[in-house]
């Protein structure tokens, strides 16, 4: 012990002062410009998960570039449940005026702090709760999802085509109804199979789920989680695959046909130019392509021309308001009608849907009392 | 050249002495990583400590992680004390919360608070501990290793709140969303300080760590748990009952995590859902562990663990270094401590190398 | 034979309170058996692990075949030729043989050569006559067959030098002579060795010299020819020692115990205990003697209770006490010294106070309402310490760090103070110094004067001889018959044990 004491003492004075230094009160004066709009951003993954949180990422770079007032900060990769409570309020404690809460999961913990922060923006993606200061937001990504059926039923050859999803939630069974309606409008033998994955982001297990896809005979990928695992496994196993979130084709190019895309930074300008004006409110915002919030991007090289027509003709009728993917008739699994002609999908139904169409193979946990 | 020679017996002093140069260290390596990031490591500690016990309300979210901590990592003391290896809390904690649960959604919000919520802390310890007896009973009477018991029984537990959610007790308000409907007032645990998180669960953090102490400590209970950890063989030539013992704690084991994970929903989260945060299951076997399986000690490392977690949001926050420096920072610390164990067993001389 | 292969000069190593070597200057010539003796605690452990690299010394030089060397670890010890057997063998037991010679082999790529090094075992098997299969799993081997695989692990690795610690504790008597038989021929090939023991009949029947240690000081080395047998003991212990102990006679009282056909199977599921019948009365002590394995373990634990009887009876004064639990039992009035001190009969972590009251704990005045008292539970070690002269140095250390003499006092005194009506006592010295086992056998024959009836099951004929007043013969599970120690004569007895049954008459 005897070598070993003044080290002993050398060492815990350095970290003596290191703490004291480290909780020393020099505030440094940073005084900002007064207009500055601070926004923070929460995400449930890392920001560069090649996906959802990335593509929400991306419209908080875009945000910067739009409005030169508007400075924003992110926390990356916060748990669902207890913790993202408390991140919330400390960017309500750092003085942030808007909010972006972008997991559905962050919705409740994103109402209690609304409660308490009347002054703040709250804006939660993808849930069903609103207050007098927390609005939510969502895309009808169930349009390009029907494009992309569109192109993935003409694409197949073995009429198999594997979705790997996250939770079977409406926003999920949506997407999947969505894109079997397409995939069925121009293939009538096609399946479209789904197996859950219980997770937004689970790279090993998305790609574990493609791979048994694969190995039934599936060659096409469709992914609704939050990383490009599944369409990489595509790629390995010279498939195809339909991205989702952002334009996934760095990362798997030989394999991705096309990709369902958020343009968040669209509405993140719009929010934060309305509360920079003082003309916002609570609201609940669900547009679809024609806001460009969402979008299809761009083919890659193996989808043929006379496709890409098919799909771009599809694309103007939604745009012009002439078609709709939830019209009738619409059969279930079971082969009732539940749509008839000629009748439209309401938008509530639509949000809270919790059936699959004819054509998908696979089940929704039962649903509740 | 360096020298390992083996340690007879540890001093009080290096006992103490380690642990805390085993954190500095940590902290430097991690300084380190944090270089790398092109950021002031100090900045970045600054900031982690101001995250965690700057101010009433930071160290009140520093308390509301260590609360589910201090609760499992409690019990677990008892179950380790007596080498049985219970990783399963993570399962109990779940299984409390849903037994928990059961009343909170079932009885009238006209219910008395008081009566509700004792009525759901009984059925939060009852779920855990029914949930940490399988595991016993697979032990004492088919001489299952717990380990992998305790651990397979985690995700059965994970399923079951699963099949939960989405199914009978998902609430037809949530658009289909696995979400439990909410709780009402009568239903959830008093916070304990307005404008904090902080929740009457620290309250029975506090007189679990008491009691377990005294268990350990003072009672037949503990001496008999404590001569089973130590030399089974010794037990059973002592006629202390082993299958006995192995019930009654993992009955405590898993009550206290079947508690905590009650008290995360009744205090915090204030519904059930799939993301309770079970995993404060497998962070209290380090806090058990680096507490050298002391209880009162186990507390103070559980609020450092809740500091950590909650300055950690703060590092993001205040400063943009990635999300996972803050995971290197955590271990590294962990991966000194653990070295540091090394040196309790051994002891480093320096020699000149003359041979 | 002359030329000296080790040599250590003023070698001293404190330990914190003790001074473990002091100055120690030793020499090892070589082809020479030469026996390290002292009682526990005495340094010999010390100073051959400061040999073997284990531990530095904090002064003094070492010298090999005339160089000084400086012994950093076991591998340093390797390259200067020394191997050292230790008590506890550092075997893999789910291993074969051969894996566990590899192990830790420099000369060893990823891959083990298994035919080649095969060969070789079997070659160095042969030439010793050590009888090893390179292919059997080292848990099929007897303690003594590992043993020799620990020879052979250390002469794979070159060693020239070996050192064996206490080897012979871990054996039956037979094994130890076939032991001896191999070290010599170690010798005759060239090897030296040191032997470490403290059993004085062995160390004059194996050694060439004897260093003797005490108190850390080496007090002498002496020619195995020129000394006797209490001449070294005197040397070890400071003292006189006597081999024999004065008895009283016998005043035999009623039968405590009656064992009636008593079978039991033991782990393995074969018959080890078949249809035993024997008494012990109040008053004496009845010795059960046997080659190790003969069921005499099964026995003890069939008695106690931790191991069923599948026939038969057990009774203690007219009580049936067969396959009652183990508490029932002991609180019924049997205590029992098991024959694994620190596997069974302590709990090595614990301290003295927590291992004094593990027969007590659980009743008035230790135990008030689930609360343990420690303060009366302290006091109460405390007057056991005093009353069995126990050296505890701190009683709130873990009772491993006391010396292996004072454990088994420990664990005596504990037992005789329950005041048992039948003691069984299982190898009760063994591994114990000159002293300590003359303090535990005189305690024994203190307490059967008082009238306890104590059923004594040993493997060392010898501790048999000077303590039963009547002798059962026990082989393969049957006790083969059973003589009055006035009767009891050597040869009958050791040709009983190995299962000759038509001597009499």
């Amino acid at each position: 012990m005897k070598h070993i004491r003044p080290l002993v003492v050398i060492l815990l004075l350095i970290a003596l002062v290191g703490v004291f230094a480290g909780c020393a009160p020099k505030e440094t004066p940073e005084e900002k410009p007064e207009e500055t709009l601070k926004v923070a951003f929460i995400y449930v993954g890392p920001k560069n998960d090649g996906g959802w949180s990335q593509a929400h990422d991306e419209g908080r770079l875009y945000l910067e570039q739009q409005l030169p007032y508007v400075e924003t900060a992110y926390t990356e990769n916060v748990p669902e449940g207890a913790p993202c409570e408390k991140v919330i309020r400390d960017y309500c404690n750092e003085g942030y005026k808007v909010i972006f809460t972008t997991s559905f999961g962050f919705m409740d913990p994103t109402l209690n702090v609304a409660e308490d922060y009347p002054d703040v923006v709250f804006e939660h993606c993808s849930g069903f709760k609103t207050s007098e200061n927390m609005g939510n937001y969502f895309g009808r990504m169930y349009e390009p999802d029907y494009l992309a059926g569109l192109v993935a039923g003409m694409m197949t050859e073995s009429n198999y085509i594997g979705f790997v999803a996250p939770f079977s939630i409406p926003e999920v069974v949506r997407e999947i109804d969505a894109f079997t309606i397409g995939a069925k409008e121009v293939n009538p033998d096609v399946e479209v199979h789904v197996i859950w994955t219980n997770s937004w982001f689970d790279p090993v297990l998305e790609a574990s789920a493609a791979e048994t896809f694969l190995a039934n005979g599936a060659d096409i990928i469709a992914s609704g989680v939050d990383s490009p695992a599944a369409l990489q496994a595509a790629e390995k196993a010279g498939k195809y695959g339909v991205g989702y979130d952002m334009d996934m084709t760095s990362f798997a190019p030989a394999a991705v046909l096309t990709s369902r895309i958020w343009h968040w930074g669209l509405y993140y300008t719009q929010v934060a130019q309305e509360v920079h004006d003082g003309t916002w409110t609570a609201g609940e915002y669900w547009d679809g392509m024609e806001a460009g919030i969402v979008d299809l991007a761009p083919y890659g090289p193996m989808v043929p021309q006379e496709v890409q027509d098919y799909v771009e003709n599809r694309k103007q009728m939604i745009l012009n308001g002439d078609y709709d993917p939830f019209m009738g008739p619409i059969y279930d699994q079971s082969g009732t009608l539940r749509v008839k002609e000629g009748e439209e999908v309401s938008d509530g139904d639509k949000l809270g849907i919790q059936w699959f169409v004819d054509g998908v193979v696979g089940t929704i946990p039962e649903g509740g009392s | 050249m360096l020298l390992f020679e083996k340690r007879e017996n540890v001093s009080t002093k290096l006992k103490v002495a380690i642990p805390l140069i085993s954190v500095f260290l940590g902290l430097v390596a991690g300084g380190i990583a944090i270089l790398f990031t092109r950021t002031n490591p100090l900045i970045v500690y600054k900031a982690l400590v101001k995250g965690a016990f700057s101010s009433v309300y930071t160290f009140s979210e520093t308390l509301v992680v260590a609360i589910p901590l201090i609760l499992i990592s409690t019990g677990l003391i008892v179950a380790f004390k007596m080498n049985f290896w219970n990783i399963g809390a993570y399962g109990q904690y779940i299984i409390g919360a849903i037994f928990g649960s059961f009343f909170a959604l079932s009885m009238p919000a006209t219910m008395p608070r008081p009566l509700l919520l004792t009525i759901m802390c009984l059925a939060g310890i009852l779920g855990g501990a029914l949930w940490g007896l399988i595991p016993a009973a697979l032990k004492a009477f088919w001489e299952v290793n717990e380990v992998i018991s305790t651990l397979l029984l985690n995700y059965i537990a994970l399923y079951i709140l699963k099949y939960l959610m989405y199914g009978p007790w998902r609430n037809p308000a949530s658009h289909g969303f696995p979400l439990s409907k909410p709780f009402e007032l009568n239903a959830q645990l008093p916070r304990l300080l307005v404008h904090t998180r902080v929740h009457l669960g620290l309250i029975f953090g506090i007189i679990a760590v008491i009691i377990v102490y005294i268990l350990i400590k003072k009672t037949k209970f503990g001496y008999e748990i404590r001569v089973i950890g130590e030399n089974k063989r010794a037990a059973r030539y002592g006629g202390i009952n082993i299958t006995k013992n192995i019930f009654i704690a993992m009955a405590i084991s898993g009550g206290l995590a079947g508690l905590a994970g009650l008290a995360q929903l009744s205090g915090v989260i204030h519904m059930l859902q799939i993301e309770i945060n079970p995993g404060y299951g497998y962070t209290a076997i380090i806090v058990a562990w680096l507490a050298s399986l002391n209880p009162i000690i186990a507390m103070f490392v559980a609020v450092i663990f809740g500091g950590l977690e909650a300055g950690g949001y703060q590092i993001q926050m205040a400063i943009r270094v990635p999300f996972g420096i803050v995971g290197t920072i955590e271990s590294a610390v962990l991966f000194f401590l653990l070295g540091g164990e090394i040196l309790k067993k051994y002891r480093i001389r320096l020699r000149r190398n003359t041979s | 034979m002359d030329e000296i292969i080790v040599k250590t000069k003023g070698i001293t190593k404190y330990f914190p309170g003790v001074l473990a070597n002091d100055h120690i200057d030793f020499e090892l010539r070589m082809g020479e058996i030469h026996t390290l003796l002292g009682e526990n605690g005495a340094g010999k452990s010390t100073l051959m692990n400061i040999l073997d690299g284990i531990y530095h010394p904090d002064k003094g030089e070492i010298y090999i075949k005339g160089n000084k060397v400086h012994i950093q670890s076991p591998f340093d010890a390797m390259t200067n030729s020394i191997g050292m057997i230790h008590q506890h063998f550092m075997l893999v037991d789910t291993l074969t043989v051969l894996e566990n010679v590899a192990l830790g082999l420099k000369s060893q790529g990823f891959y083990i050569k298994k035919t080649e090094m095969a060969k070789q075992i079997k070659q160095i098997s042969q030439k010793y006559h050590f009888n090893i299969n390179p292919y059997s799993k080292i848990w099929q081997l007897s303690v003594g067959e590992q043993q020799r695989v620990e020879i052979i692990k250390t002469l794979f690795r070159g060693a020239e030098i070996l050192i064996l610690d206490e080897p012979t504790a871990v054996l039956t008597p037979q094994e130890s002579n076939d032991l001896f038989k191999i070290l010599k021929k170690l010798v005759k090939e060239g090897k030296s060795i040191i032997f470490i023991s403290h059993k004085l009949d062995e160390v004059m029947e194996i050694s060439d010299r004897i260093t003797v240690l005490r108190k850390g000081k080496v007090v002498g080395t002496v020619n195995k020819n020129d000394v006797t047998k209490n001449h070294l003991a005197k040397m070890m212990v400071g003292r006189e020692v006597l081999f024999s102990l004065e008895r009283k006679p016998l005043k035999r009282k009623g039968k405590v115990l009656k064992v009636k056909e008593l079978e039991a199977y033991n782990d393995k599921g074969v018959k080890a205990l078949k249809k035993i019948s024997f008494t012990v009365a109040a008053g004496e002590i009845f010795g059960i003697a046997g080659i190790s394995g003969n069921g005499q373990k099964i026995l003890s634990q069939v008695i106690t209770g931790l191991r069923r009887a599948t026939s038969g009876k057990v009774i203690l004064n007219e009580t049936d006490i067969t396959n009652v639990s183990p508490k029932a039992i002991t609180s019924s009035g049997v205590n029992y010294i098991p024959p694994d001190r620190l596997k069974v009969g302590l709990i090595p972590n614990l301290n003295t106070v927590e291992n004094t009251i593990l027969r007590s704990y659980d009743r008035e005045p230790i135990l008030k309402r689930n609360f343990i008292d420690y303060e009366k539970a302290t006091g109460y070690t405390k007057s056991l310490i005093t009353k069995f002269n126990i050296m505890v140095p701190k009683i709130d250390a873990p009772v491993k760090l006391l010396s292996g003499g004072n454990m088994q006092k420990l664990l005596l005194a504990r037992e005789i103070a329950e005041k048992p009506k039948l003691l069984i006592a299982v190898h009760p010295t063994r591994g114990l110094d000159v002293g300590a086992t003359e303090y535990i056998r005189k305690q024994l024959l203190k307490e059967r004067d008082k009238g306890l009836a104590v059923l004594l099951i040993s493997e060392d004929l010898d501790e048999i001889l000077m303590l039963s007043d009547r002798i059962g013969v026990i082989y393969e599970g049957q006790i083969m018959e059973v003589i009055n120690i006035e009767d009891a004569e050597r040869n009958k007895i050791g040709l009983l044990m190995a299962g000759v049954d038509s001597v009499r008459n």
